[in-house]
């Protein structure tokens, strides 16, 4: 029995469909691709959308999410399954996204050269009023663009373990194995970074109209389920 | 309870770790302080926002995957892509930039033998036409001689170039193309070349015109003085025909 992957239009066999993800490891360990084509459609967009929110530009975060799902390929003989394969694989996503961080802060501060205002009208006459009405602000904006624009506050000691908590729901001792970082610490951080997110949604949270879309949202996602 | 160790609880049971024994206390101290059960809502909304609100990856990514993936496969392998080279050895690397210097200064010989020199000499043949051109201020003739067709004439039979009424070498025409100053060549490049060597040879046949005519010049003088007639210069003579 097989039913079709909505992404790739290949048939996708339900026997992988129906096993855990250390299952499909260990599959791929004995050589069979199409168990990695199952990883890669359960995790592609978990990864891209953790990656995203620490790097915030997609190219580059689709680009990472899939150095990574290629070195989980590349590397499968060496998970042992002593942690969950999620944990294996967002611990490589981590040390990837950490690694090209570390690559940006090198590199020295390049200006972006946007193109002159073809208009007067383009110019804007005055820069915005940080201290104006917020909810004005939120006016037009996507939730989806505000909620990423709150993560990239977070400072990024702090926003791993809080995206891995938050996005990924890994439990405390699984953010360990992936961070490296001693339990109460991870405890900690998350607490902070969670602290830090409030203070940065606090007008969104005030937003009636975007409170009503996260309804929609949520509505919409559990017809879809 | 405090706040802050009833927000520690909050934190610890949105991850569900909240040992059970401690909820009741957590429920106490949230049934009385407003600001709390608010801290709990905001940190509920938020994850719930974060959520809902997660991305998905391009429609390319699985064949830029699949891609990304045979390549490294053939790396792992150790095959190497078709566009790597192998380390070049330091003699190897060395010869390869001596070879560069040296095509370099080839090729800046052959830019200044074929371009600059060139044009330095057209530049003297320019300057010697002009002093062809200015053939026209020598002393004209007054007397009949345009009638009987000996005017000298330093117009050639077919108009390969003109120089300026002054005398100037300003304007250079040759077979159509126009050159003026030094960036024409630059521009036509072989096309320039052939009107440089057609201009040195009409400067060249210009030259022997100049001698001829005033040899000419010099004949029709000693006639005329044999004859007794006068011969007037310049301004006058245009105003005496």
């Amino acid at each position: 029995m097989s039913e079709r992957s909505p992404e790739s239009g290949r048939p996708r066999p339900q026997v992988y469909a129906d096993l855990r993800d250390e299952d499909l490891i260990a599959l791929v360990q004995q050589g069979q691709k199409r168990a990695y084509d199952e990883i890669v459609r359960r995790f592609k967009g978990r990864l891209f959308s953790f990656i995203l929110r620490m790097v915030a530009d997609p190219t580059e975060a689709e680009e990472i999410a899939q150095d990574t799902l290629i070195r989980a390929y590349i590397h499968a003989d060496k998970y042992r399954e002593i942690a969950k394969f999620s944990t294996w694989l967002f611990t490589i996503a981590t040390n990837l996204v950490r690694n090209q961080v570390r690559k940006k802060k090198r590199q020295p501060y390049m200006m972006t050269l946007d193109p002159a205002p073809v208009n007067d009208d383009q110019i804007p006459l005055d820069p915005p009023d940080p201290v104006s009405d917020p909810t004005r602000q939120l006016e037009g904006r996507e939730l989806g663009e505000l909620i990423a624009e709150a993560t990239a506050q977070v400072p990024e000691k702090y926003r791993v373990p809080f995206l891995l908590r938050e996005v990924e729901q890994l439990s405390y001792e699984e953010i360990q194995q992936v961070t490296g970082l001693k339990l109460g610490t991870v405890r900690s951080r998350i607490n902070r970074a969670r602290n830090r997110f409030r203070a940065n949604i606090k007008p969104l949270l005030k937003n009636e109209s975007l409170l009503e879309e996260l309804e929609r949202i949520e509505a919409r996602a559990e017809s879809d389920d | 309870m405090r706040c802050g160790k009833a927000r520690t609880m909050i934190n610890l049971e949105l991850d569900g770790v909240l040992p059970p024994e401690q909820t009741p206390h957590l429920e106490e101290h949230l049934a009385r302080c407003a600001d709390c059960r608010g801290y709990r809502a905001d940190l509920d909304t938020g994850s719930r926002m974060i959520r809902a609100t997660a991305a998905e990856p391009s429609d390319a990514f699985e064949w830029k995957l699949q891609l990304k993936l045979n390549q490294a496969l053939q790396e792992a392998a150790g095959a190497g892509t078709p566009w790597q080279e192998n380390e070049p050895s330091p003699w190897f690397g060395w010869l390869r930039s001596f070879g560069l210097s040296s095509a370099a200064g080839l090729a800046l010989v052959l830019v200044v033998t074929t371009w600059i020199l060139p044009n330095a000499l057209d530049r003297t043949a320019v300057d010697a036409g002009s002093v062809a051109g200015r053939v026209s201020d020598t002393p004209a003739l007054t007397r009949s001689s345009a009638d009987r067709g000996d005017r000298l004439s330093l117009q050639p039979a077919s108009p390969v170039f003109s120089f300026g009424g002054n005398g100037s070498a300003g304007r250079v025409v040759s077979g159509g193309t126009f050159l003026s100053g030094n960036d024409s060549w630059l521009k036509n490049g072989p096309d320039a070349r052939r009107s440089f060597s057609a201009l040195e040879a009409e400067v060249q046949h210009l030259r022997d015109q100049l001698v001829q005519s005033r040899q000419e010049n010099a004949r029709l003088m000693a006639l005329l003085d044999g004859s007794g007639v006068k011969y007037l210069e310049g301004e006058d003579a245009l105003h005496h025909e």
